[in-house]
């Protein structure tokens, strides 16, 4: 057993990305890093569209039932629909990022 | 012209019979098939021993989510009250990724630790008491009854469409009306293939109950654009809409944005963590289930309600406008309730417009509908079955029981249950002066809000671990309290008490309170303040059991 340790280390010791092995904790631990930050972004974004989507953001587009000039449809469709639908595509791009890159399979 | 009048096709009753007839055969075989595949234990009764795959687990949690309310109750509101409640819908992708970042967390505890229901979770990490048990059930129980009963009366409703020429039939001297009969046969069908197969029966049975009310959601819009000519039809009949109903907070005043922000939040996480849903959580087979599943909730249950069944309420709004007399809104007298839009804008579009096909997709979508009541009565109940028997009778009643007795005793509270909530139904039909929580939404929200005051409990739990037995507890019932003084049944009590000042000033503040926040937030807010505050003064379980929780939670 000591020889096929010694072996193998001799082995690791002349692979030339050997360098790479060693760096291994501080890669991990700047993709720990990264995945904090794009989980704070999704989690805002998530927010913010909930904020925009149903929340107080729909008075930006609510149009005044007596005002006879407010902007009422857009492509045919209710305003207000159509900002829903747009705000669900912003929910619903959060979660395929999400998905793809922060949900494990097995952990969280 | 009513609901019960509108005209039958020749061929309508025979085609919806050999549908249904068809529907409910199939139902029952699954019923059959997953008895036949279980084994005697009680967890394969509850939980289909923890091996849900994909495709079951996605639709059985899609197809508890979506009842009645989804193609009945939704719409009606969309109908009532115009295109603010459209915005509701974005509620759902945040119901999806809680069934990943509550779920996995959930699932891998039960797995660990053998949980069966909400309660057993609860009261292994903050000590298992009778008073704790107590509390959580009762807030299962409500959400679960309000929520059968919500389904039962779809069944009624429906069978006014689907045989409006029956017979009131006699039964034991009492004269059953068409309503009564169907949410009779409703509430009896599920609860024998419940009783007979359990979770299995009841997930696969969600299974094809789930794609037929996913595909009714879009075929009814489909059909319904189909009906009036094409896009252009449908935007000319959507220019019809009157301003007030293209705006918020609506023509009635009470969708605001700060009621639907509430709502889209606290509504979402609820609906994800009652009783019938977390059971669903625990029996999925990996966290790369739930993972999928949440992507595909998250995805598909919003399109079918903004492309699909919200455009048959809208077009129907324009089509049939609600009458408003003395400040009261009222359905179009062709329409009868709100809750029966849906319903009445296929039967009146389809055969005129499709012809033969139009009636045969006519009796598809309608029994998508029943599939829907159906498919979350049946998780309801079989949910309510575990409550009664885990966290009530084998704590209160006979702790030492066997799993055979207690097999025995879920089936007999799914019985008694059904029977409790079809009662329910009946005396609501049949008092002419009940007006509270008539509108299937209306019951959803109060059903939803009870849930939603075991959050703070399940985020402690989960992510914090810093709250106590006697704060849960305490919370808990302080959040339930609440959520009851916004029903009408506070204000109906204390007016039978003579104390008509007291019963006024609740509803004067609840009814305002109402207007700007969904009922269970306002109810979440009193919970988690108690909840935190008794939670500082009274004493934590111990560090060690608390570690132990925490590694069993990520390991």
């Amino acid at each position: 057993m000591p020889r096929v340790a010694g072996i193998a280390l001799l082995a690791l010791k002349s692979w030339p990305n050997f360098g790479l092995l060693r760096e291994l904790p501080v890669m991990l631990d700047s993709l720990a890093r990264k995945q904090k930050r794009l989980a704070t972004a999704l989690f805002a974004l998530m927010a913010f569209a909930l904020l925009m989507g149903p929340g107080p953001g729909v008075h930006l587009v609510n149009p005044d039932p007596s005002d006879p000039d407010a902007i009422r449809f857009l492509f045919g469709m209710p305003i207000i629909w159509v900002w829903a639908v747009f705000w669900f595509m912003v929910e619903a791009a959060c979660v395929v990022t999400a998905y793809r890159t922060l949900w494990k399979g097995d952990k969280s | 012209m009513t609901l019960g009048s509108v005209a039958t096709e020749g061929g309508f009753t025979s085609t919806i019979v050999t549908v249904l007839i068809l529907y409910m055969i199939v139902l029952l075989v699954l019923g059959v098939v997953g008895f036949l595949r279980s084994r005697a234990t009680e967890e394969d009764f509850y939980l289909a021993g923890r091996g849900q795959g994909l495709l079951v687990t996605v639709m059985t949690i899609m197809a508890t989510f979506f009842s009645s309310a989804a193609i009945l109750g939704i719409p009606g509101n969309v109908y009532k009250d115009g295109v603010a409640f459209t915005l509701f819908a974005l509620n759902l992708p945040v119901a999806g990724v809680c069934i990943y970042v509550l779920g996995s967390k959930i699932r891998r505890m039960g797995q660990k630790r053998g949980f069966v229901t909400q309660g057993d979770m609860i009261a292994d990490y903050y000590g298992d008491s009778a008073p704790l048990r107590a509390t959580v059930a009762l807030a299962g129980f409500f959400y679960v009854i309000l929520y059968i009963v919500m389904q039962i009366k779809a069944g009624g409703y429906l069978a006014q469409v689907m045989f409006p020429e029956t017979e009131p039939l006699n039964f034991l001297g009492y004269e059953l009306e068409t309503f009564e009969l169907g949410a009779t046969a409703l509430s009896l069908v599920t609860m024998i293939y419940v009783l007979i197969g359990g979770m299995r029966s009841v997930a696969w049975t969600d299974v094809l109950q789930g794609f037929l009310l996913l595909g009714g959601l879009i075929l009814a819009s489909v059909a319904t654009i189909a009906a009036l000519g094409g896009m252009s039809g449908f935007f000319d009949t959507i220019a019809k809409l009157p301003s007030e109903a293209l705006s918020l907070p609506g023509p009635r005043g009470n969708w605001n944005a700060s009621a639907l922000l509430t709502i889209c939040i606290f509504t979402s996480i609820a609906s994800i963590i009652q009783p019938g849903q977390w059971m669903r959580l625990y029996a999925a087979r990996n966290d790369r289930t739930l993972k999928q599943s949440s992507l595909v909730f998250s995805i598909v249950l919003p399109s079918c309600f903004l492309f699909g069944i919200m455009l048959v309420a809208l077009a129907g709004r324009a089509l049939y406008p609600p009458e408003v007399t003395a400040e009261i809104q009222q359905a179009h007298e062709a329409v009868g309730s709100f809750d029966q839009i849906v319903v009445v804008m296929l039967k009146e579009q389809l055969p005129q417009m499709l012809g033969s096909a139009g009636v045969v997709l006519l009796a598809i979508i309608l029994v998508a509908i029943l599939a829907a009541s159906m498919s979350t009565a049946d998780s309801n109940l079989h949910a309510l079955s575990a409550v009664l028997t885990r966290d009530v009778y084998d704590r209160f009643i006979r702790p030492g029981a066997g799993e055979v007795e207690r097999a025995w005793v879920g089936r007999i509270s799914i019985v008694a249950t059904t029977f409790f909530a079809l009662w329910l139904v009946h005396a609501m039909h049949r008092n002419p002066d009940y007006e509270p929580l008539n509108m299937i939404a209306d019951i959803m929200f109060a059903a939803i809000a009870s849930a939603c005051q075991l959050l703070p409990a399940t985020i402690d739990m989960l992510f914090i671990r810093k709250g106590t037995r006697a704060g849960l507890i305490s919370g808990l019932v302080a959040g339930l309290l609440v959520v009851f003084l916004f029903t009408p049944f506070p204000t109906a009590i204390l007016d039978g008490l003579g104390l008509q000042a007291l019963a006024d000033g609740i509803s004067g503040s609840t009814g305002l309170l109402k207007n700007y926040f969904d009922i269970g937030f306002c109810g979440l807010v009193v919970n988690c303040v108690i909840f935190a505050v008794v939670s500082v003064y009274t004493k934590p379980a111990t560090p060690s059991h608390i570690k132990a929780f925490a590694r069993d939670l990520v390991e």
